[in-house]
């Protein structure tokens, strides 16, 4: 009895268990994209359901004005604007802040993000704020 | 000689030579991204490396060993894991792939078949149902707008854009507008009116959307459960063709048609043919730069 057993687990685990390792990543996606993941990345396989990324606009604002040019490199500044694109949220928000303090000193820093409207009709583009942190 | 095509070589072999060539290309392709060397000197390392992985698998069938598909997923999916959510969709299609290529090597021939098969079949199905989901659920999608948009500004069917002149010059005129728009140093909210490519945007935007679920969904459907392999594999390898021609996609449809030929037998010499010249076609605009890796 046993042995059919760990046969039936075996065979289930060899024709189907990598499919539904990848079910519960594509599941692990659409969690993340209702708190705004893109659908283009993730494993979710949701590619050209919605726009790019690169289209949406990511904006730094400062309480008082920046004098000072940049103390270190921006390298690390610009990987978190990248995925900040492609996800953004508050830890990565929270991220982006700490490192503005780091180059340019400390000040009250706010994120606003951008994203992309196409009005097929009347074929006009524009961008709208949808998040600010 | 196509007997001897037949008989040499296995599922295993072929399809994971290709799984390996396509790992291959793409991480030299990302590693000489930001090289002095250029292009030209990453083009050479990728066919080096494609060279040495073929004369490799004659000496010592690496692809008939667990623990080379093991390393290949364990790095793959560290990458995954290090980089998330940057890594893109066909990266996780690769990680799939080679742990079916695990599971399978090492057992004997028919087993190996078996189980690569069905973890093609399975995963094809997943990846096609969460395809079309995905942008069912998308507001945006069905209404036409992300198709229209795509459309517009030619990131969607550049080999189309071309047949018209004026589709052309639209997305020429769009592209150049857009550039303008988030170029600006200071932020507008006032809208920027792009030059329509065809008339009745919207409609063709909504057929479109219409027909690229319904293509997923039939194609999905005739992959799993079709008996005829002559219908599947002529579903998946117009599929691929067909999207190509929308987006040039080497990565992922190089990956989907590693998957078609797992679903091969021995006996589809025609199929396995075809995939295997699609892999080699798209390892080579890889090479040379067309499409996205």
């Amino acid at each position: 009895m046993m042995g059919i057993k760990s046969k039936l687990v075996e065979r289930f685990a060899k024709n189907y268990g990598i499919p539904l390792l990848a079910v519960l990543v594509a599941l692990h996606q659409l969690t993340h994209r209702s708190w705004g993941l893109t659908s283009w990345k993730g494993g979710g396989f949701g590619m050209y359901a919605e726009f790019h990324p690169v289209y949406n606009k990511l904006l730094i604002f400062s309480d008082l004005p920046i004098t000072n040019s940049p103390s270190q490199t921006m390298l690390p500044l610009n990987e978190l604007l990248s995925e900040a694109r492609l996800y953004p949220n508050k830890r990565i928000a929270d991220r982006i802040k700490a490192e503005c303090k780091n180059l340019y000193g400390e000040n009250t820093y706010r994120l606003e993000v951008w994203k992309p409207v196409f009005e097929p009709d009347s074929c006009r583009f524009w961008l709208t704020k949808v998040k600010e942190y | 000689m196509i007997n001897s095509f037949k008989d040499s070589k296995s599922t295993l072999s072929l399809a994971g030579l290709a799984t390996l060539s396509i790992a291959a290309v793409t991480s030299i392709k990302l590693l000489f991204e930001n090289s002095p060397l250029g292009p030209t000197a990453a083009g050479l390392a990728s066919l080096a490396a494609v060279g040495l992985l073929i004369f490799t698998e004659s000496l010592f069938n690496i692809t008939n060993k667990r623990w080379v598909w093991l390393a290949v997923t364990l790095t793959v999916t560290g990458y995954i894991v290090f980089e998330w959510p940057g890594p893109a969709n066909h990266t996780y299609v690769f990680v799939y792939i080679s742990l079916a290529f695990a599971l399978a090597s090492g057992s004997d021939s028919s087993e190996q078949e078996m189980i690569l098969e069905n973890n093609a079949r399975n995963i094809f199905l997943v990846v096609m149902l969460f395809a079309v989901l995905q942008k069912a659920i998308t507001p945006g999608y069905l209404d036409g707008t992300i198709n229209a948009f795509w459309m517009s500004v030619g990131g969607y069917g550049q080999l189309l854009d071309s047949v018209s002149d004026r589709w052309h010059s639209a997305v020429v005129h769009n592209d150049i507008m857009m550039d303008k728009y988030y170029n600006e140093t200071t932020m507008r909210v006032d809208a920027i009116s792009l030059v329509k490519p065809i008339d009745n945007l919207r409609f063709w935007g909504v057929l479109l959307a219409f027909f690229v679920l319904s293509v997923e969904l039939v194609v999905a459907l005739i992959f799993v459960f079709s008996k005829s392999n002559l219908l599947k594999h002529t579903a998946v390898i117009l599929f691929v063709i067909s999207v190509f021609v929308f987006r040039q996609e080497t990565g992922f449809l190089s990956l989907l048609c590693v998957i078609g030929l797992c679903g091969t037998q021995p006996k589809d010499v025609m199929f396995r043919g075809g995939y295997i010249s699609l892999v080699a076609f798209f390892l080579a605009m890889m090479i040379i730069d067309v499409g996205y890796i």
